[in-house]
């Protein structure tokens, strides 16, 4: 829980016009969840409009596991459906959410965070 | 499906999307989004083999994994691959078995040891997929366990291209396991296939071997060089059931009923009258050649004397 509230916040203040995947027992009704996944998918636009600051804060939550300190699963991505290889990623990372062959079902969270103009 | 199958076919899946990325970051060297997602996808393979090391090592399992692929390329027939595993196990098998119970001249384990060394499908292969066995495999804490020292010894069975190699490890898994891995080999050759063989034990590093077709025929060829030769003196009683001494051949029954038969030495005294059906003590010599290719045991026999018995 304070891994996604730390990085839902950061990215929220930072101005990223992100979306936040959100997995793993975290979501179930599990006492103490010891598991989960934070995804930050950005827009290939989005992508090339970060600021340093923002550059930096996404280059470090690509680079740094957040898995001893808090037990999720952190990666950085970007997913668009203007880019050739976006369905093939897209289904990659589904399946480590646990979408597999139609036959199972999951869930994933989306937290959306929009940039505003002060 | 498990989790460790689930593991193993993200795995696999992260393997073939990061060899897409870094196709597509070729074709286009300044796009800032592949550098980007080929990190993830890194990352996520980093994960997902700490996870299975977490699972092999909590379920107590050593992972095999076994690719065969065509030397071509192409996809090698169900057929080849089945017998390919079939031979491994039996491979695997016959050097457990020595472990446990002293080499052998020839392939007979014990049922018991049989179900101990199955290989158990560990994720369903597609076509094109490399095939993921586990083996339970109990951790000793400070000894090898009789698992690690098998599959130590296949690797190093599939190392060895001289005499020497073959007969000192011959000496520890037996005959009959060298025989195996001669088997394994011919398979290879006669299908054309390559195969990779990846053993992760515990939390170790994982070890592979790497067996092109050409590589299968060079390891064939050696284990058919390989034979063992040996010569002893013997004194047998026994009924002299034919002799030929133009032909040079001869024929005993021996005390305890087996019938031998060989040539007639050429220091046998000649011109002596001998009677078939009357018992005599034999002076003979017995070769024995043992081929490690095919494990079987060739007798020759010839007479040196005849000495009338009663």
């Amino acid at each position: 829980m304070n891994a996604v509230s730390m990085v839902a916040s950061l990215t929220s203040r930072l101005g990223i016009n992100s979306r936040l995947w959100v997995s793993g027992t975290f979501l179930t009704e599990e006492e103490n969840p010891d598991d989960c996944t934070i995804m930050l998918v950005l827009a290939n636009d989005v992508l090339r409009g970060l600021d340093e600051e923002q550059r930096e804060f996404f280059d470090w939550f690509g680079d740094v596991s957040l898995y001893d300190k808090y037990g999720c699963y952190n990666y950085a991505v970007v997913l668009d459906a203007e880019r050739p290889e976006h369905e093939r990623l897209g289904r990659f990372w589904f399946r480590q959410f646990g979408f597999h062959a139609e036959t199972r079902r999951s869930g994933v969270a989306e937290l959306a965070t929009v940039a505003t103009t002060p | 499906m498990s989790r460790l199958s689930d593991v193993l076919e993200s795995l696999t899946e992260a393997e073939i999307v990061t060899g897409e990325l870094r196709r597509l970051g070729e074709i286009d060297p300044v796009d800032l989004s592949i550098p980007v997602n080929l990190k993830a996808v890194q990352r996520r393979r980093s994960d997902l083999e700490r996870e299975l090391r977490s699972i092999l090592s909590f379920q107590q399992l050593d992972l095999i994994r076994y690719r065969v692929e065509q030397f071509d390329g192409s996809d090698p027939p169900a057929a080849a691959i089945a017998r390919s595993i079939d031979l491994f196990q039996t491979l695997v098998t016959a050097v457990f078995d020595a472990v446990r119970l002293g080499p052998k001249h020839i392939h007979q384990p014990s049922f018991e040891n049989q179900q101990l060394s199955a290989l158990r499908f560990a994720h369903a292969p597609s076509a094109g997929e490399a095939i993921h066995f586990t083996i339970p495999n109990d951790r000793l804490l400070a000894l090898e366990s009789e698992f690690d020292i098998t599959f130590d010894m296949v690797f190093e069975l599939f190392a060895a291209r001289g005499k020497t190699l073959i007969r000192s490890l011959a000496a520890r898994a037996g005959i009959a396991s060298v025989t195996a891995a001669r088997t394994w080999a011919e398979n290879s050759v006669q299908h054309g296939l390559s195969t990779t063989i990846t053993w992760r034990r515990r939390d170790e590093a994982p070890r592979t071997v790497s067996f092109p077709h050409t590589e299968a025929l060079l390891f064939r060829t050696a284990i058919d060089a390989v034979a063992d030769d040996s010569v002893t003196a013997r004194s047998e009683e026994g009924e002299l059931a034919a002799i030929d001494e133009v032909a040079r051949t001869f024929r005993l029954v021996l005390a305890d009923g087996t019938r031998i038969s060989g040539e007639i030495e050429d220091g046998f005294p000649s011109g002596a009258r001998w009677t078939t059906r009357r018992w005599y003590l034999a002076e003979l010599l017995r070769a024995e050649r043992i081929s490690y290719g095919t494990g079987a045991r060739d007798v020759r026999w010839s007479l040196r004397g005849l000495s009338p018995l009663g």
